[in-house]
């Protein structure tokens, strides 16, 4: 009798049997080459250089900025204004970095490592948000589109559980998205370094933990920022999971999770900025490669309780879509 | 060990506060042909989802060679192909991908058996084509291929004359009957058409409000037609009109209808009503007998649709 594993195999070649799924990863990969492209000759023709230069007293021109970051993280904690407030953690990660650098004796880079230049590119790209876009449109395809399409019936009249089946669409649908992560890191990582050059592969930099500076290889920070990347595209997919199991309607599952994504989690994270229970929201805080790479967005946040905040939410959107899906008549 | 292939016991599905069917009691033996029988929204469809999982138990039980619906769901559906309301398959796909991917779920269903179910079916000109390029009967029988892929016990069709034309009926009664004889494989057929049942099935059960109104062999339902000795004829003659008028003298009911007249009378009355017109010198060209009352008459006084 089929396992599990055949069940997520089967899910597997109907997302891939699906015109658009293959569309989404070639858009993903021609996006990745124009922009990497249109980025490289945008600094050639403005002649941007490609190295910083850095003084002979680094040192002193570093411990200089540290006391006018300090004195502006004062006022912003003294302050009222709330919106100042949302640049602690800002604040207090470029304290922490300078602080670490001028103890440890690191000098600033003269040259970006390719690794830090590909984080930024990707970051600033926008390649997460995309990325959610796609794995929302096959998730929603996979659970809500059976349903519209009437094939949920063939799939639920056979010796597998209910659950069982719904299970394999979200790993089919998790292997999807990561398929997406390492196509989009890949491409990436190669284009900057091809047009760019693989410059400081072996060089370390410096993670900040939201409470503490930990100097590790630039590749795993790469790797961790992408990682962290990719849970905030969880998510959103969960969201658009839960709504295609219950309402069954893929336009309202995708354009829900879509509006999530691009519009909600923006009012939520003012929502946390200005009021005490707007912590408990979901999404506001899902945005967790920022804790490492710009600090905090919202005073008083650690990583550790946004993501175990986020983890409460998704247990509740797979528990509702699950409980909905098992009981429902067809 | 029981030798139903499928029994069905005191099954009730309540949504809120509606009953939609209850008190369903059947058993279905192997090789069988059962037609379910009854008009729209009688319940049929409800029962059929029930059997395959679709829609939940309120109460009662369902046997699929002997594993529980609701304790050996696996155990149940591993015996059943179906086909419910739609054949709904993958249209982005084509009718050999859907077939595999079916196919995976069950053990021991290869390539060649593949092959041999698009045989069965005879749908292996089409069989590379996308789902989305077919015609309705097509899709009937790409559905009926998926169904018997894994060689089950029980075949259930819900309504799978619709939207076939007569002679993809008839070669679909020809494929059932034939799958029932030589492979004992036992069919559920679905149905708001008597005439269709008629020919395919052995047995009967009319469903009405939920209810299952009566059981019978397709013979005991044809016998039904023939309750009283009332005989209705239609006599063409070369003068219909001197004829009515003799019939009415010797008080038999009589009245012209299209080219014929119209008789309604008893059994042995007839040779009285030939000799009348002969002797009157009315030459009878023909003499038809009618059916006084139709099978669908039947069902529907069954199902109470009739007055």
């Amino acid at each position: 009798m089929g396992s599990f594993f055949t069940l997520v195999s089967i899910e597997n070649m109907k997302l891939w049997k699906r015109v658009s799924t293959k569309v989404m990863f070639l858009i993903m990969i021609i996006l990745i080459l124009a922009a990497t492209g249109v980025y490289k000759y945008y600094n050639v023709s403005q002649k941007v250089p490609s190295t910083i230069n850095v003084s002979q007293n680094w040192k002193q021109e570093l411990q200089t900025n540290i006391v006018l970051q300090k004195i502006q993280l004062k006022q912003a904690k003294d302050g009222k204004n709330k919106m100042a407030k949302a640049s602690i953690g800002q604040a207090e990660k470029v304290i922490a970095e300078g602080e670490y650098r001028v103890s440890n004796n690191i000098k600033p880079e003269i040259q970006k490592s390719v690794w830090s230049r590909s984080t930024e590119f990707a970051t600033n790209a926008g390649y997460g948000g995309i990325i959610a876009l796609f794995v929302i449109i096959a998730c929603t395809a996979l659970v809500a589109g059976e349903f519209s399409e009437g094939t949920m019936k063939m799939m639920i009249s056979r010796p597998y559980k209910r659950y069982e089946i719904l299970s394999a669409k979200l790993v089919t649908t998790i292997i999807y998205g990561l398929e997406l992560l390492v196509a989009t890191f890949l491409l990436n990582f190669v284009m900057m370094g091809i047009l760019f050059g693989f410059s400081g592969l072996g060089a370390k930099e410096m993670l900040w933990t939201s409470s503490s500076i930990i100097y590790i290889p630039a590749a795993l920070k790469t790797i961790i920022v992408f990682l962290l990347n990719y849970l905030q595209v969880l998510n959103y997919v969960i969201i658009a999971f839960a709504i295609s199991a219950i309402s069954r309607s893929r336009s309202i599952a995708t354009g829900f999770s879509l509006f999530l994504l691009f519009v909600g989690s923006s009012i939520v994270q003012l929502l946390a900025i200005y009021f005490s229970w707007g912590k408990y929201l979901p999404l506001g805080m899902s945005n967790f490669s920022a804790f490492v790479t710009s600090g905090s967005p919202i005073p008083g946040i650690t990583m550790a309780y946004a993501m175990g905040l986020s983890a409460i939410y998704f247990v509740i959107f797979v528990f509702a879509g699950y409980y909905v899906f098992e009981k429902r008549d067809i | 060990m029981t030798s139903e292939v499928l029994k069905i016991d005191n099954l009730k599905k309540r949504i809120g506060k509606r009953t939609i069917v209850s008190d369903i009691c059947f058993e279905l033996k192997k090789g069988e042909i059962f037609g379910f029988l009854g008009p729209n929204g009688a319940g049929k469809s409800t029962t059929i989802k029930m059997i395959v999982g679709l829609s939940k138990i309120t109460e009662g039980s369902i046997y699929v060679d002997g594993c529980s619906v609701k304790d050996d769901f696996k155990g149940a559906m591993r015996n059943i192909g179906c086909i419910v309301e739609n054949p709904d398959m993958y249209k982005y796909m084509s009718g050999m991908d859907n077939l595999k991917i079916f196919a995976k779920i069950y053990d021991g269903v290869d390539e060649a058996r593949i092959n041999e179910v698009v045989k069965i079916v005879d749908l292996e000109k089409a069989i590379k084509d996308k789902v989305k390029t077919y015609s309705l009967g097509m899709k009937q029988r790409l559905g009926i291929a998926q169904a018997l892929l894994h060689s089950p016990k029980l075949l259930i069709l819900d309504e799978p004359t619709n939207g076939l034309d007569p002679a993809g009926i008839k070669e679909m009664r020809v494929l059932l009957r034939k799958l029932a004889s030589e492979t004992g494989l036992t069919v559920l057929v679905s149905s708001h058409i008597l005439s269709e049942m008629q020919q395919m099935c052995d047995r009967v059960g009319i469903i009405n409000k939920g209810k299952i109104i009566t059981i019978k062999s397709v013979e005991e339902l044809l016998n039904m037609t023939k309750v009283d000795d009332k005989t209705v004829l239609i006599l063409e003659s070369d003068d219909n009109e001197k004829a009515v008028s003799l019939l009415t003298s010797i008080n038999i009911n009589s009245s012209i209808l299209g080219d014929g007249v119209h008789i309604e009378t008893t059994k042995d009355r007839v040779p009285e009503i030939v000799t009348t017109l002969t002797t009157a010198g009315i030459a009878i060209l023909g003499m038809d007998k009618q059916e006084t009352q139709s099978l669908e008459d039947v069902f529907m006084k069954l199902t109470g649709e009739g007055k």
